[in-house]
């Protein structure tokens, strides 16, 4: 008990953080009833995903290489040789899926119920950002097996890119980093799936997080009479 | 935990049993991810370690013959003889995993899932097989057959 005591007493000086205020913050918001029914807390599943596909992620690109001779092949090995790759790489397809459909279905939660008006503006405009993100992130994520889909995949998206006005031709030849899908186009999507994406995405689900804790939850436009909305509840019971 | 049970100092059954089923939860997932994890990312240090097995010997395995042969792990191999010279390989089809068969007539190996063909040394001579049978080291002493398997 001495030992623990001191020990408990160095942790404090040293790291003089108020825990309970943190956890305050953290796990303590005030929640109206209607959060308690699932499908107003789809943003939550996608942040989760994102942080388990940052890890296996990560744990992929250990044995991913992104040249067209290799990549398709490195894939393979992940999937079959190496100890619990196809576990790895399972986790990650799977919660790349769900994150989509997720972050889809959120939109449109938030779309239908209204929750973007004033003065949520910006927590609604960060939102889009982000599912345009996501749908990059599958995009180039998909492209990298280097399957004969994704190849495709690669051609129709790179061409979609190529029909934007004035700036199209120059879009689709910065995205494949050349005239064909090649060597660059391996390296670069690689890249934006494994470094730029990921990062913007970070960042941006910090600020959508932390607009949604200085404004709170949004109050029910319709449908919930307003003893119910009023009766708040703590968000831990 | 509970503030009306006396100072937060008792914990009630059932919060106990609540935080514990958590506790063990998590430490099997995490614990089990860890592993894995681990298990990922070490290279394979094993080298890999072959013996000379006997297989058969010149009298059974006469010229144009033919011979299978299981290796300790299941895999399947073919030991034959063309015209005195004694090869053997894998019976894998480099195509897509059939087992090929020697046919005696032709002298060759057919694999009858997309009709490969591989000569008597395992080359791909005709059908979609990308690159010839893998083979394996035959030693011949006192007319017995020795075949160098993977150890395992």
């Amino acid at each position: 008990m001495e030992d623990v005591k001191k020990n408990e007493g160095w942790i404090d000086k040293t790291l003089p953080v108020d825990w309970d205020k943190v956890k305050e913050e953290a796990v303590g918001e005030i929640l109206p009833h209607h959060m308690k029914l699932w499908w107003y807390c789809l943003g939550g599943v996608p942040a989760i995903m994102f942080l388990i596909l940052i890890i296996t992620g990560i744990m992929l690109a250990f044995h991913y290489v992104p040249h067209p001779d290799m990549a398709y092949e490195s894939v393979v090995k992940i999937s079959t040789q190496i100890p619990y790759g196809w576990w790895l790489r399972s986790i990650h397809r799977w919660s790349a899926e769900i994150m989509i459909v997720t972050v889809s279905l959120h939109a449109i939660r938030v779309f239908a119920t209204g929750a973007y008006r004033h003065p949520r503006e910006l927590c609604w405009m960060t939102g889009a950002i982000l599912l345009l993100l996501t749908f990059g992130l599958g995009f180039t994520g998909y492209s990298l097996v280097y399957t004969q889909m994704s190849y495709w995949a690669m051609t129709i998206g790179t061409g979609i890119a190529a029909k934007t006005p004035l700036i199209g031709p120059f879009l689709s030849r910065f995205m494949l980093g050349g005239e064909a899908i090649g060597e660059a186009t391996l390296n670069r999507f690689f890249i934006l799936h494994a470094a730029i994406l990921p990062s913007i995405t970070f960042f941006m689900v910090f600020v959508h997080i932390v607009l949604i804790r200085l404004h709170g939850v949004t109050e029910h436009l319709v449908g919930i009479q307003r003893e119910v909305v009023k009766g708040l509840s703590r968000g831990d019971e | 935990m509970n503030e009306k049970d006396g100072g937060g100092t008792e914990v009630s059954r059932r919060d106990f049993l609540a935080n514990a089923a958590m506790t063990v939860g998590l430490v099997a997932t995490l614990g089990t991810a860890g592993v894995y994890g681990v298990r990922y990312l070490v290279p394979k240090t094993k080298v890999k370690k072959f013996i000379d097995v006997l297989v058969t010997n010149l009298k059974e395995l006469t010229p144009g013959e033919a011979r299978e042969f299981i290796d300790a792990t299941g895999r399947k191999g073919i030991l034959v003889n063309h015209n005195g010279n004694v090869k053997a390989f894998s019976k894998i089809c480099t195509h897509l995993g059939c087992e090929v068969e020697w046919q005696q007539q032709k002298k060759e190996f057919y694999c009858p899932c997309h009709e490969g063909f591989f000569d008597a040394d395992g080359k791909n001579i005709k059908g979609p097989p990308p690159r010839p049978l893998d083979e394996f080291k035959v030693t011949v002493k006192d007319d017995n057959i020795y075949v160098a398997l993977e150890e395992v």
